[in-house]
């Protein structure tokens, strides 16, 4: 049991809410920092795709989780950033450091070219437009040879920053997680601030956010740039990582895997992100994995992986709409304050005296 | 304090379909009353504020506030010039927390951008932090202290309606527009609503347009009375000569 008081007004937006929190995530980072030496280059480049993810999931969740417009077509996004990133440092020479940001810039121009015209569209619509935009990415990309070098693809090296090489995973593991800091600290800011509660209002009644003088236009097109930014700096992240880029890393699957992260992970929590990155991670380790120890029939089948997407997205919205993050929420809750757990703790409050809707 | 020309409009029409909401309707408020609108349902009331917030669009009319037509603004537009709105039915942000949903009312007067936002340093933090002085300003007033950090989901029917007056008082506007308050309030509840709405008129100078059904509520608190019926305006007066007026009591007790 904690007590709160306050003693002032900014207090409930500290990044570490209690100083024991501040505790856990020192020594988290401490994990972090010291994890390469500890570890194989294997899990060192699972690893960086997971922080790649992360980036991925803190944008589509600030787009979809805050402020509920689904995106089926970050993968397009993603793969602006991976092309642009590949094609400056590499027809170009500009050095990384400025590609990363122009990569996160040309996200964002994508994402106000989608975000403008979706306004109007809500749920299933805006879902099923944002394919179209990830499916003429994905056509442009084929056709466009003379840039993108069409099926054959794109080489892209490993950057060089001033004296320092990322050449191998395990110092490139570490761009990548000073990359994931700063853009997690980035959507906290967000979060806690005018913008972030503009972009939650939205989400939960647009007629109420207009009366309190949020301007749809700008806010619902500012979620998109966003989002896209976010997709765009991964996309970069990504090419570097890969040495290799072409239409096959950004397909419809891709913008799936990225939507089934966020709600496997916990929609509108930066925690769910990050634990949804986590989960797409190893989730097709493990279905390769399984394939040995399936039966034929099944082992062998081509749409295994998405199947079990489905699956996955099905089980969660039926058992844990909260996503993982929620589990883990009831889980410490349990352990707080046991052994008094109430098992209807979470169960939401039934109310029955709205008046009818006009 | 000029009473001409506070708040003024005139001639406001709206169909929906073949139903005349409003047919021309006017409705003059002067600075510093309290002027309840009211009539049977159906009358048009709300359809007349949804005109004045700009949720709906009149087919003709005008709409002077301060001097200046806002019948051609967006409905965030007509909050920066002092125009604050309740709901019928409660429009608030049901998963956040009462706080969150009043910082939000704050929100026409942000003086920042994204890319500060993003940073979160200086400015920035002044702001929210004045933001939060303000939202516990109001709710001292509105006596909401022990539901600061629920969500809005888990609290009676009361309070958010307290929450949504809170919200509309957080902005400091100049003008607030209540649509039924009291409705859904149990005695004791109308009773506080009584005293908040002189005490936001005699002490936040705050002009208010009141939709209500509580007669005894309209007869203490209001200087003024509109009386709708069927889309137009019966009576227009204080409010013991409007209720005595033929056309009014007719249009409550028919024929
Ligand atoms: N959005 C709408 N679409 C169609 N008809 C509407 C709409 N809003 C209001 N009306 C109609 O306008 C008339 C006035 O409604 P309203 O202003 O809600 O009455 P009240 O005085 O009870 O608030 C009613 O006949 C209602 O059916
Ligand atoms: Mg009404």
């Amino acid at each position: 049991m904690r007590f709160e008081k306050r003693m002032h007004y900014l207090e409930d937006v500290q990044l570490f809410r209690y100083r024991s929190d501040m505790a856990w995530y020192i020594l988290l980072l401490l994990l972090l920092l010291a994890a390469p030496a500890a570890m194989g280059t294997y899990w060192v480049s699972l690893l960086i795709q997971i922080g790649i993810y992360i980036i991925v999931a803190l944008g589509l969740n600030l787009l979809s989780g805050y402020t509920g417009q689904v995106s089926l077509g970050h993968a397009a996004f993603f793969a602006v950033g991976a092309y642009t990133s590949a094609i400056l440092t590499g027809k170009y020479s500009i050095p990384f450091l400025l590609a990363l940001p122009a990569s996160g810039v040309a996200g964002a121009a994508a994402g106000l070219v989608v975000g403008l015209p979706a306004l109007r569209l809500k749920g299933l619509y805006l879902a099923i437009a944002t394919m179209g935009f990830g499916f003429i990415v994905e056509e442009i990309i084929v056709q466009w040879e003379s840039v993108t070098n069409s099926v054959n693809g794109l080489m892209v090296t490993r950057p060089v920053i001033g004296p320092i090489s990322f050449q191998s995973d395990k110092s490139y593991y570490y761009l990548v997680l000073a990359v994931v800091l700063i853009m997690v600290l980035a959507i906290k800011n967000i979060l806690r601030t005018p913008t972030g509660r503009a972009f939650i209002a939205i989400r939960d009644s647009e007629i109420a956010a207009e009366s309190m003088g949020v301007s749809l236009t700008v806010y619902k097109t500012a979620a998109f740039a966003i989002s896209a930014f976010y997709a765009g700096v991964a996309g970069s992240l990504f090419a570097h990582f890969m040495f290799f880029i072409g239409p096959e890393n950004f397909t419809i699957m891709e913008s799936i895997s990225f939507l089934v992260m966020i709600l496997v992970g916990g929609l509108g929590s930066v925690h769910g992100a990050v634990f949804g990155a986590v989960f797409i991670t190893f989730l097709p380790e493990a279905i390769s994995l399984s394939r040995g120890y399936l039966p034929a029939v099944i082992g062998e089948q081509a749409g295994l992986q998405s199947a079990v997407y489905g699956l996955v997205l099905l089980l969660f919205i039926r058992f844990e709409p909260l996503g993982l993050y929620g589990r883990w929420l009831k889980v410490k809750f349990y352990f707080e304050n046991f052994p008094f757990y109430k098992k209807d703790t979470f169960r939401r409050v039934r109310k029955f005296h709205r008046t009818v809707k006009q | 304090m000029s009473d001409n020309g506070f708040f003024r409009a005139a001639g406001i029409s709206i169909q929906f379909g073949g139903i005349k909401a409003l047919e021309n309707v006017s409705l003059d408020v002067k600075q510093g009353e309290v002027h309840a609108i009211i009539g049977p349902n159906g009358a048009g009331k709300t359809t007349l504020l949804n005109c004045i917030s700009r949720q709906y669009k009149a087919d003709s009319g005008q709409v002077f506030f301060q001097g200046k037509n806002i019948l051609k603004l967006k409905p965030h537009q007509v909050v920066s010039r002092g125009i604050a709105r309740t709901f019928q039915n409660i429009e608030l942000f049901k998963n956040m927390t009462v706080m969150d949903n009043m910082l939000l009312g704050r929100h026409s007067q942000r003086a920042t951008g994204i890319f500060s936002d993003i940073l979160f340093y200086g400015k920035a933090r002044q702001q929210e932090s004045d933001f939060r002085l303000k939202v516990e300003e109001v709710i001292d007033f509105l006596d909401l202290q022990a539901y600061r950090n629920r969500i809005i989901n888990d609290v009676p029917y009361g309070v958010q309606k307290n929450v949504e007056l809170g919200r509309a008082l957080v902005m400091e506007p100049r003008l607030l527009l209540l649509d039924e308050p009291s409705s859904g309030l149990n005695m004791e509840e109308t009773q506080d609503l009584a005293f908040w709405i002189e005490d936001i008129r005699d002490d936040l100078g705050i002009t208010i347009i009141l939709v209500e059904h509580d007669m005894r509520l309209v007869m203490d608190s209001c200087d003024r009375v509109t009386a709708l019926d069927y889309g137009g305006v019966l009576a227009v007066g204080e409010p013991k000569e409007v209720v005595k007026n033929p056309d009014v009591v007719k249009a409550y007790l028919g024929e």
